[in-house]
């Protein structure tokens, strides 16, 4: 059967090029990067100069850069690692960050930091007269991602930097679902801290990194060696940091190629859902992450249409509105923070597209959801 | 949610695999419509959280001669809508009724634990259309019966611990039967899990309390 995905806000199928760097530098960089011989000085080397790829990526220098394992603990190392300092101050982010964050934020609660959530409005953008509300309080950090994982909704990340800034609040962003999508730098977003994670940009799983600007104290979140300048200890991966730099350099330089592409295919599969009638696509209509389309379906089980277009070969993922499946796959606080109709609610899809999609792909998509959607609306009972 | 090590009962996340057949009803199910003029049907389950069914009857003298059905729900609740559709049609009220969610999922071939929510609520739908039709005729009222879905919603009354969550949203709960006044159940728990003892207990406490039922027989599973 043929194979199409579309969950490239999951994560990503790695670069050719990827694969081949990191059996490269396992095979000829296996040295340890804190060794002093050369074969441990060899892989030091490549390990600074992806670390400089990366910084200069993102408008950082390269001491602002830490290999971490990805986006859970660089959102982590982000809010802990600093939480010390700031004894009792409130902590605020957005009701519609990932878990990543909230639970962090939750826990740092039980630490005596007051949690703060700003809500969203209908299209997902942060509320920033809320904001401003809550900065009178002395938060120690704000916390927003800068493109949503469910919606795509980009944030007002500059605006809020302004603001929390002013009232002297450290602000950190979850930029996961931006990097390799969109423009990121750190001095124009004008943020302290940002998460990035390797697997949504085509790079390995299980690494990523945090940019810490220079003159911000944070302390680790574990014990060891006093690797990464200290804050993060353990062996340095040098082959998926290598990997990784290069996934970001290849997909920064697609990304305005991949653009114009997805721009046209969402055109194209919004055509097909107005075809399909009573739908709704969720987010912000403009400020948004090209290729990721989160989509409701009036009366539609959106479980079982991510079924029926699984069994036709294409993968996308769910997300549902309702309290009780909280513990089971696909609850979304995202969807239920836009305050959408219940009907349609439940009905959500996400489409997110790569790279490696092709114009047949999404013809095939758009088929096979037009005849997925009519077939469980047959089913349905409540019309 | 506060996620604690041990989460999902201390196991790891069980895989979602269907079987062929119950990929088969669920691409082409069976008996799917509405009957107009129904002896006996029902609704089922809530349209907020995305499970619903509805089931219509055709019934002479004591048999169902016709059954159609309308579903709101994932693949296991169209499956095994149209699989008992499929049992229950040319049978008598008496046999339909004995129709249980073990011998639907067994005639699907099996089906995810995770699932045995939806697919409960696809049998709590037939009984309910039986109901109906017999309330219909006699003019009387009937009380519940203890039946699959009674005994999932007690078992919802009852919280692990670790999470904070029910045993049966937490997918603990992995087989689920009730014959001749036994309940059989299988809970996935650690032996050394904490909470074993106190989750057991209160099993227990929620499930004897229901009439008829002579005896709880609960199994700890490793999977």
């Amino acid at each position: 059967m043929r194979e199409v995905y579309l969950d490239h806000a999951a994560t990503t199928p790695p670069f050719p090029e990827v694969l081949k760097i990191i059996q490269e530098s396992y095979t000829n960089l296996y040295g340890n990067a804190s060794s002093l011989h050369s074969a441990g000085q060899k892989a030091r080397q490549a390990l600074e100069k992806a670390r400089e790829e990366i910084a200069k990526t993102i408008g950082a220098e390269p001491e602002e850069i830490f290999f971490t394992s990805g986006g859970t603990e660089s959102d982590n190392l982000a809010l802990f690692g600093t939480e010390s300092f700031y004894p009792l101050q409130p902590v605020i982010t957005s009701i519609i960050e990932h878990e990543a964050v909230l639970e962090t934020v939750n826990a740092l609660a039980s630490k005596g930091h007051p949690a703060r959530f700003l809500p969203v409005n209908n299209e997902g953008i942060v509320d920033l007269k809320a904001l401003k509300a809550l900065l009178v309080e002395k938060p120690y950090v704000v916390s927003v991602m800068l493109a949503n994982n469910e919606i795509g909704t980009i944030q007002p990340l500059r605006e809020i930097a302004a603001l929390a800034h002013e009232k002297g609040a450290l602000v950190h962003t979850d930029a996961v679902q931006a990097l390799g999508k969109i423009a990121v730098n750190v001095q124009e977003l004008g943020v302290d801290m940002l998460s990035a994670s390797a697997h949504k940009f085509y790079g390995p799983k299980g690494i990523g990194f945090f940019y810490l600007r220079k003159d911000v104290k944070a302390l680790p979140l574990f014990q060891g060696g006093g690797h990464e300048r200290g804050l993060r200890s353990g062996t340095e991966n040098v082959p998926d940091a290598i990997a990784m730099a290069l996934a970001l350099k290849i997909s920064t330089r697609l990304f305005t190629r991949t653009h114009y592409r997805y721009e046209r295919w969402t055109a194209q599969i919004l055509k097909k859902c107005e075809e399909i009638g009573d739908f709704r696509l969720n987010g912000h209509p403009k400020q948004r992450v090209p290729g990721l389309l989160s989509l409701s379906f009036k009366y539609i089980n959106g479980e079982a249409l991510m079924e029926l277009l699984d069994m036709n070969g294409i993968a996308v993922s769910t997300a549902s509105a309702c309290q009780s499946h909280s513990a089971k796959r696909g609850y979304s606080h995202v969807i239920k923070s836009l305050g959408i109709d219940e009907t349609y609610a439940n009905g959500t899809i996400r489409v997110s597209m790569g790279v490696e999609n092709t114009q047949e792909e999404i013809d095939f998509f758009c088929e096979i959801l037009k005849k997925s959607v009519k077939q469980l609306r047959n089913y349905r009972n409540d019309q | 949610m506060r996620m604690v090590a041990g989460y999902e009962g201390g196991k790891a996340l069980a895989v979602i695999k269907y079987s062929e057949k119950v990929l088969e009803h669920f691409r082409n199910p069976k008996n799917i419509g509405m009957i107009e003029d129904a002896d006996g049907q029902s609704t089922v389950g809530s349209p907020a959280c995305g499970d619903q069914v509805s089931m219509f009857l055709k019934i002479r003298e004591d048999r169902i001669t016709d059954i159609k059905f309308l579903s709101y729900g994932c693949a296991s609740n169209i499956a095994t809508g149209s699989i008992i559709t499929e049992m229950a049609k040319g049978k008598t009220l008496t046999e339909a009724k004995a129709i249980t969610w073990k011998n639907a999922v067994d005639e699907l071939g099996g089906l995810p634990p995770v699932k045995i929510h939806c697919s409960v609520l696809a049998i709590d739908g037939l009984r309910a259309a039986i109901q109906d039709y017999e309330e219909k005729t006699t003019g009387i009222k009937q009380e519940r019966k203890v039946d699959e879905m009674m005994i999932l919603d007690e078992l919802k009354k009852v919280i692990y611990p670790k999470n904070g969550i029910n045993i049966v949203d937490t997918n603990m709960i992995r087989y689920l039967s009730f014959e001749e006044g036994v309940i059989t159940i299988e809970i996935s728990i650690e032996e050394t899990d904490l909470f074993k003892q106190n989750v057991l207990e209160e099993i227990d406490e929620h499930l004897e309390v229901l009439p008829g039922v002579r005896k709880i027989e609960i199994k700890v599973v490793e999977y």
